[in-house]
């Protein structure tokens, strides 16, 4: 039994040897995205990426105690916070998709009338209609709590009656959602993912033209020393150029390809 | 999706290492059984917190590692398989016990012979511990990342699959896990039926 034990040890040295740690969130692994950007790295470099996924707010927290190599995130707040307090190097966009809201298509709120995201949000807030809201401290969960803030209104004071918080990934979310027939801000890749796989019963989203609706990827440098800090910039060059930008904007999720690369745009 | 099998079988053998045939010592008792509840999450923040670069062992870049899984599932295991070992030991009768001591025989064999005894018991508890490896997740989740290809388990694939609304594939994995679990007991069941046909106490 001491011999399997050992092997296993063995085993693990062995695996963590020359793989990069990309800190990634939810919305991307949920879309597919990243594995394509992942596997394209892979076959063309000799170094493996070991993609640990979570919320923003999980995935910056490993990045703050130095657990992987690279971040990819979309909090801009939250990463120019780790930037200032000198836990990230770098900053750079690489790409965007946008935000989307849905909700149930008899539509109690009139999301359909409304002008701008921050007009949809407050209509939600006087409708009162179920909203289910991510609650996990992820990207989209700052985006939504943006969009509050713009009508004015006090998220601690929302009823849990009508605003749920599952606390869990966007696909998760978008379930709860639909089997509550709820209103959800959803990141538009894993929406129409969902929804052409047919996992989001009667919701609907709502076009809203609106800036603050974008939703911006942004590559964080981090500083420590780490053995794969060769990879983790080779990956970091390799995100931010022209084979990446490729996959990016062609990758197409049922009817749409809803995701637009930077080129490589400073923050 | 690859699983972390070698890994989960591995563990109640490592887990193994913790068995004590202390059937007295009430408040290694208390302990043992008390850590029969340890949450698999807290288990997991744990052994992240443990194995994490700015945490104590994170020099050895065991995080997000297989090694990692196994790990946390050893946490987890050996208090039950000790627990269930003391219970068992306790079955023992006094009379075999005593034989074995006065026999002249060294500490460690006595142990041996003795614990041989109440194997009936002990592989119970292997099994349990077997069991609650196997189907443990939020520690694997934690410690291992769910990465595709490397710390991805049954466990946590079944969660993923799950959130990601895909219950068919979940359900499958559930299957596949469960088939797992019932190959062991055969085996086992198999080995304690060679072992009571060849030579009963």
């Amino acid at each position: 039994m001491r011999v399997t034990v050992a092997l296993l040890l063995l085993c693990g040295c062995l695996a963590s040897g020359d793989a990069v740690t990309l800190g990634a969130t939810t919305t991307l692994d949920d879309s597919g995205l990243l594995d394509a950007l992942v596997d394209s790295f892979e076959a063309q470099t000799q170094w493996r990426v070991s993609a640990v996924i979570g919320p923003t707010g999980e995935t910056l927290e490993r990045a703050h105690r130095g657990d992987v190599d690279l971040v990819l995130s979309h909090s801009p707040r939250r990463e120019q916070g780790l930037l200032d307090s000198g836990h990230a190097s770098e900053r750079v966009e690489i790409m965007f998709s946008r935000f989307v809201l849905v909700g149930p298509s008899s539509d109690p709120a009139g999301l359909s009338s409304a002008t701008n995201a921050t007009d949809a949000a407050q209509r939600i807030v006087d409708a009162r209609h179920p909203f289910v809201s991510r609650g996990d401290h992820s990207g989209t969960h700052d985006k939504e709590l943006e969009l509050w803030a713009l009508t004015g209104a006090d998220v601690a004071t929302f009823d849990s009656t009508w605003y749920k918080e599952t606390g869990t990934g966007q696909a998760a979310t978008l379930r709860v959602g639909a089997h509550l027939d709820a209103y959800v801000l959803a990141d538009e890749p894993t929406w129409i993912q969902m929804n052409t796989l047919g996992r989001t019963g009667d919701l609907q989203s709502f076009s809203l033209a609106d800036e603050t609706l974008r939703n911006p990827y942004a590559l964080l440098r981090l500083p420590q020393q780490s053995q794969h800090k060769a990879g983790a910039t080779q990956l970091f060059e390799w995100l931010q150029g022209p084979d990446a930008a490729t996959i990016i904007d062609d990758f197409r999720i049922g009817p749409s390809e809803p995701f637009t690369s930077a080129g490589g745009s400073v923050a | 999706m690859a699983t972390v099998l070698g890994a989960l079988i591995g563990i109640p053998l490592g887990a193994s290492v913790g068995l004590r045939a202390r059937p007295t010592a009430r408040l290694f008792r208390i302990v043992l059984y008390t850590l029969y509840a340890l949450p698999p999450v807290l288990a997991g923040l744990l052994g992240y917190l443990v194995l994490s670069r700015s945490g104590p062992l994170g020099g050895l870049d065991l995080l997000f590692t297989p090694t990692a899984i196994v790990l946390v599932e050893t946490l987890l295991t050996t208090p039950i398989i000790a627990g269930l070992t003391v219970a068992a030991l306790t079955e023992v009768p006094a009379t075999v016990r005593d034989a074995v001591n006065a026999s002249g025989a060294s500490p460690a064999r006595a142990t041996l012979t003795i614990v041989s005894e109440a194997r009936l018991g002990v592989t119970a508890g292997i099994l349990v511990a077997f069991g609650r490896a196997l189907a443990e997740v939020a520690g694997a989740l934690m410690v291992g990342g769910n990465i595709r290809h490397e710390t991805r388990t049954l466990g946590t694939s079944i969660l993923q699959s799950t959130n990601q609304g895909d219950f068919g594939l979940a359900m499958a994995l559930g299957g596949l896990l469960l088939g797992l679990a019932l190959f062991t007991v055969l085996v086992v069941v198999r080995i304690q039926r060679v072992d009571r046909g060849g030579g009963a106490p």
